[in-house]
């Protein structure tokens, strides 16, 4: 049985189920779904045995017609361990057939090339189809061909050397090809999926039990807390607004009792996007806010939202001038001074910065492009991932407050929840639908969690068996 | 649109984007067509959104509506006007005529076409890098170092702070060159070095080692969190449909059932 397949164009070893090589990036799934039909046995049905024998005589017969160095390649092979057996071997040659079925003359026509680029976006190209083949050789021009394939002449074998070197870093020693003689244990993701859904599942279709204590705050949450408790009413908060749909999942649950807040504290916030979709969701979660608190008009609260795309070459002008980042005109009039009015309007610099992110780039290029430019106090909102990387500019100061993942922002859920405890005017209490939703949350993640760490267990546990 | 109709579309888009969920998550079993079309339509949807937004919210109202209101005077809009048309012109015709080697076999005019393309593209980048080096330096490397020499238990005199000041800084020096040295040098000199420094170098490399095991299983553990949010969220978002369904009473009580 192949429990590897070939990449036919470094020559690597990969996983059966792999996608991409792990060298090099070319496109595996026609040598994948090849190997997992050849994984899976011989066809049952008389006629089945017959196509299937007919069409591997005919695929290694097209191999070894078209390729006239197919010794070459059995004796590279060799060389590095892949074909222990004769099963293997047949079957790489196999594999190497079929890539050679992708193999494509240039496209010629222009509305054909561009339809295929941008098809590329979605479908990477099989990369063996730049391979010298001796079959397509005749196909391209000379000068084309010269310039374009130096290695035409060379043997399949000797190209996956050629291509191994090329890809990696040099050594000193003369590393063989192949790090092991065994391949990779087989990762069965469907499985995997299957425990970690049916645990979050059952949280949901069942009643499980609660689990004992609460998530703990990490530093940062209750910094955040005052930072806008202390804010005087009616200032400008600047929003940064980096996240999307794809990432929703994790983040409303986070912004959420921020936004819930300042909505509280009648701030006035000036929200930018860096992404495409990013004001269309924030302008989603404020109106999921209205609801949740049982209060039209808090998205009032969310004065202007605009995106702004360029990237961090774009972030010093928020820094530096914001007036000229900004379209809105309520914006504008509070950060321009007119000194020819009769009543000369102050210019403004936000109260506080926002920075409202899945990913710690952002907010690392807010810190590093903006923050050292205005000098506004940041909080952070972030995903879980990005933690980690975060925390040095919290212990360093930089940030005024972060709130980080489902835990940051069910604890920062808590502060709110006592202070609505303590003066009930002052901040909108959750409506009930809103308050068993975020139980059922919490439920189904921590059921979650729960799996994933039996996962793990019953993994190395099958390795130790496995190993013993 | 009256609010029937807007809630009939609301409707239509939930279950339109619940059907193309499912897609999506079968690709766990395996790539298919169903998978496949769900990903054309998100690509599709998404670039679609994206030129139109690009029109409404920058080009019309940064660059057309100055240039139509107040001329081709202003130089910091008609100056990127021009490198921008410029550019999309190349860009078209390079992926016309894409695989044909256009800068040694295509004439002149081709060449200064692609040349002042890119232009705008050598403007971008060069202003993209020198953003992103001085911020790095002014916003992260500075402060943190700064922040790391600092740190230490608080010493009591001017010169036992210093000294603590210092051996924070050798420390994270000696850890941070103990990965490097793990990566890259232990490697290749273990096999040649003096046997002393070969001790060494081990030690080092040892401690380099555990550093990165820490440092990617603390990353590892918070993106394990996250994720698991986001398919929280995602089965949740499940349940919601569910919920609508006439399936849902059959659940409850068979939940009533077996007492769960």
């Amino acid at each position: 049985m192949n429990s590897v397949i070939i990449c036919p164009h470094c020559g690597i070893r990969n996983r059966i189920n792999s996608n991409f090589c792990n060298h090099c990036g070319a496109d595996l799934r026609a040598e994948s779904s090849a190997a997992r039909a050849a994984e899976r046995g011989p066809a049952t049905g008389p006629d089945d045995v017959n196509d299937a024998a007919a069409e591997s005589n005919a695929r290694d017969a097209r191999y070894f017609d078209d390729d006239p160095h197919a010794d070459a390649v059995d004796e590279h092979e060799r060389d590095v361990g892949v074909g222990d057996d004769g099963a293997d071997t047949a079957d790489d040659f196999a594999l190497l057939a079929e890539s050679k079925a992708f193999e494509r003359p240039a496209l010629r026509d222009p509305l054909a090339q561009l339809s295929t680029d941008l098809q590329g976006l979605l479908t990477p190209h099989v990369v063996s189809s730049v391979t010298s083949d001796p079959a397509h050789a005749d196909e391209q021009p000379a000068s084309v061909a010269a310039h374009e394939n130096p290695l035409a002449g060379l043997a399949e074998a000797d190209l996956h050397r050629v291509r191994h070197l090329l890809g990696n870093e040099p050594t000193l020693t003369n590393a063989p090809l192949e790090v092991s003689a065994v391949g990779p244990p087989t990762l069965r993701i469907p499985w995997l999926f299957g425990l970690l859904g049916l645990f979050m599942l059952l949280a949901f279709l069942v009643n499980l039990p609660d689990l004992p204590g609460q998530p703990p705050a990490l530093p940062g949450v209750s910094a955040a807390y005052r930072q806008i408790e202390d804010l005087a009413d009616n200032r400008l908060v600047l929003v940064w607004w980096a996240y999307d749909p794809a990432t929703a999942g994790e983040m409303d649950l986070i912004a959420l009792p921020l936004l819930r807040h300042l909505t509280a504290r009648q701030q006035q916030l000036f929200l930018f996007s860096p992404l495409p979709t990013g004001v269309a969701t924030a302008e989603r979660l404020f109106t999921r806010l209205d609801a949740e608190i049982n209060l039209r008009g808090s998205a009032a609260a969310l004065r202007s939202a605009d995106y702004l795309p360029g990237g961090p070459a774009i972030m010093p002008l928020l820094g530096q001038s914001l007036a000229l980042a900004a379209r809105d005109t309520t914006l504008q009039g509070r950060l321009n001074a007119n000194p020819a009015a009769s009543a000369p309007v102050t210019p403004e610099q936000p109260a506080l910065a926002l920075v409202v992110a899945a990913q710690a780039e952002d907010v690392q290029n807010w810190l590093e492009q903006v923050q050292p430019r205005n000098h506004t106090p940041v909080v952070a909102i972030t995903g879980a991932a990005a933690d980690p990387i975060l925390r040095p500019y919290w212990d360093s100061g930089q940030l005024a407050g972060l709130v980080s993942g489902v835990d940051g922002g069910l604890a920062y859920e808590a502060l709110l929840n006592n202070a609505v405890a303590a003066n009930a005017e002052a901040i909108p209490r959750l409506s009930q639908l809103a308050l068993g939703a975020r139980h059922q949350m919490v439920q189904i993640q921590n059921w979650g969690h729960i799996g994933f760490a039996l996962i793990i267990l019953l993994g190395n546990l099958a390795i130790l068996v496995h190993s013993a | 649109m009256t609010e029937a109709l807007a809630a009939q579309l609301d409707t239509a888009g939930f279950w339109i984007s619940f059907l193309l969920a499912l897609f999506t998550f079968s690709a766990i079993l395996r790539d298919n067509v169903l998978s496949r079309l769900a990903q054309h339509i998100f690509v599709g949807a998404a670039l679609g959104y994206l030129a139109v937004l690009l029109v409404q919210n920058v080009l019309r109202p940064r660059l057309i509506t100055p240039l139509v209101q107040h001329g081709p005077g202003n130089i910091w809009i008609t100056v990127p006007a021009v490198l921008g048309v410029l550019l999309l012109l190349a860009a078209i015709d390079r992926s016309i005529q894409q695989g044909d080697n256009a800068e040694r076999l295509q004439p002149l005019g081709r060449r200064l076409l692609y040349g002042l393309g890119m232009l705008g593209v050598a403007i971008l980048l060069g202003v993209g890098i020198s953003t992103t080096v001085l911020g790095a330096l002014q916003g992260t490397l500075a402060p943190q170092f700064a922040r790391v020499a600092q740190s230490g238990p608080a010493a009591s005199g001017l010169a036992a702070a210093l000294w603590v000041q210092i051996a924070v800084v050798v420390l994270m020096l000696f850890v941070t060159t103990g990965v490097l040295v793990h990566l890259y040098v232990a490697p290749r000199l273990l096999e040649t070095a003096h046997p002393v420094v070969q001790v060494g170098l081990r030690f080092w490399s040892w401690l380099g080692k555990r550093v990165l095991w820490l440092s990617a299983g603390l990353l590892f553990a918070r993106l394990i969190l996250s994720r698991v949010s986001l398919l929280g969220a995602q089965i949740d978002y499940f349940a919601q449909m569910l919920r609508a369904t006439p399936l849902w009473p059959a659940i409850v009580a068979l939940r009533h059932m077996l007492g769960l």
